[in-house]
């Protein structure tokens, strides 16, 4: 495990948790007595003057360069093959529902393994003995850039609609699509 | 007047360069052995004959040599080049048993196959790969080089990164793969209908036409290319289709598309003659077509 990598036991942890959750739970029947006398005891609504920060076109402005920000995040991080917190943040910031956390938690740990073969597999290539001709390696990159922003704009979906299995569908068969140029070229390397 | 110096400097320098040298050699192999070849610059020709025998022709570039030996049963052949770095192109034309097993890779060197039947494997960096025939199978992989095959083998695997892959013909056993290319798949000519296929791409578009079998499972999937389908007039299958941002036309039947199943995008259930055979149509942002062949 390095710094790199989520904890994936804590994950894996977290899912099962997440899941034996019950779909929905009733307050007791105490509850409702208590709310209803402390409503009666509060005074009526009265509007407060709500500060810049906190106002609706404010705070969509916000949610918006967030969003620009996680993505270009997500970006660096994809461009650069390398898992962090970040990453896997940006798809987990906003799940609409439990069912939503569940899957991008799934994700996270599919994600993660996906990852690490990326990386071990762009050490082969990047390294010095690897054989491959310096366009070869600028080609491949070109390529593994474009695979790099399906990636990105499949998350970026993906953390609108959590819940998509389809995008999952198609995220994972970009990583595999990935991973195949990736081994295929270090097996162009090594065989002679 | 200043061009004389330069000219006579090339001139020296054309008659100090160590000379192309021509190369014939024969080895015996089995039918059925099988041979390897490597070579980093120029063009490797492969032909199949029927005799028991591989013979190794061409001209090796300057300050290449051929080292080629083996039993009956396999055979090695590869071009040293003394500049690995920036080797001079040399030109083989190997004539090999039909029905041998070849094994060849190259670096930027186009590979052209005709006539093998046995099985083929072939690997060109930056080269592009030709194979003609009906090999038994076949494995061709290019990072930037287009790969053709024109013939009906009876599988084929095709995968290149920034070239296309086209199959002219048709394979009960198809896998082509490209990150940017185009893969086209034109198998109007007949042969074996296909069976099982994957025809994917990234940004590259994808065209099929040809015939399916009863019961076959094809798969077209593209993340940003466009997807074009064309299917027999008397094809029976059942299509899946789905896009996530792309649009969905379909000539094909009478169905339209609905509104995807999460609420994004467009899907399409449709089904022709008695189905059997299950296609599989998915971009996330290229554009579907199906059609039916006139």
């Amino acid at each position: 495990m390095t710094d790199h990598s989520v904890d994936e036991a804590k994950v894996k942890e977290l899912l099962e948790l997440t899941q034996a959750l019950p779909r929905e739970s009733e307050p007791p029947e105490s509850a409702w007595a208590e709310i209803r006398a402390q409503l009666t005891e509060r005074p009526a609504y009265q509007p407060q003057r709500v500060a810049t920060w906190q106002r609706p076109a404010f705070l969509a402005a916000a949610a918006l360069l967030l969003v620009a920000a996680s993505a270009a995040v997500t970006s660096a991080v994809l461009t650069r093959d390398r898992v962090t917190s970040a990453s896997v943040a940006t798809a987990a910031a906003r799940p609409a529902n439990g069912e939503g956390a569940a899957v991008l938690a799934a994700l996270t740990l599919r994600e993660n393994e996906y990852l690490q073969t990326v990386n071990g597999l762009n050490e082969l290539i990047e390294a010095d003995d690897s054989g491959l001709a310096p366009e070869t390696i600028r080609t491949i990159r070109a390529s593994l850039l474009v695979i790099d922003a399906a990636i990105l704009e499949v998350r970026q979906a993906l953390a609108a609609d959590p819940a998509n299995a389809q995008l999952l569908e198609i995220l994972e068969a970009n990583y595999e699509k990935k991973v195949d140029l990736l081994r295929r070229t270090t097996e162009m390397a090594r065989s002679g | 007047m200043r061009l004389f110096p330069v000219t006579l400097a090339l001139a020296v320098a054309a008659q100090m360069a160590p000379a192309q040298t021509t190369v014939d050699r024969t080895i015996p192999l089995n039918a059925d052995g099988a041979i390897r070849i490597y070579a980093l610059a120029g063009t490797v020709t492969v032909r199949a004959w029927d005799r028991e025998s591989v013979t190794i022709r061409g001209t090796l570039g300057a300050g290449n040599r051929l080292h080629a030996g083996g039993g009956r049963t396999a055979i090695k052949a590869f071009v040293e080049s003394s500049n690995e770095e920036q080797p001079e192109p040399s030109t083989l034309e190997i004539m090999v048993p039909a029905r041998a097993k070849v094994w060849i890779k190259t670096a930027t060197a186009g590979i052209v196959v005709s006539g093998v039947t046995g099985s083929l494997d072939a690997y060109a960096v930056g080269g592009a790969i030709r194979v003609t025939g009906n090999p038994a199978d076949v494995n061709a992989e290019a990072i930037d080089g287009d790969i053709e095959v024109i013939g009906n083998p009876g599988w084929v695997r095709a995968k290149s990164a920034s070239g296309s892959v086209l199959l002219r013909g048709s394979s009960p056993d198809a896998t082509l793969t490209s990150v940017t290319g185009r893969v086209v798949i034109d198998g109007k000519g007949g042969g074996p209908r296909f069976e099982r296929a994957r025809f994917e791409t990234v940004t590259g578009d994808i065209r099929f036409a040809g015939g399916i079998e009863r019961g076959a499972d094809i798969r077209f999937d593209s993340h940003g290319g466009t997807i074009d389908v064309m299917l027999a007039r008397d094809a029976s299958a059942d299509l899946d289709v789905s896009t996530i941002s792309g649009r969905i036309s379909n000539a094909f039947s009478s169905a339209r598309p609905v509104s995807g199943r999460y609420g994004r995008g467009f899907a399409l259930t449709t089904s022709a003659g008695d189905g059997g055979a299950r296609l599989s149509v998915r971009t996330f942002k290229g554009n579907i077509t199906l059609r039916r062949s006139t």
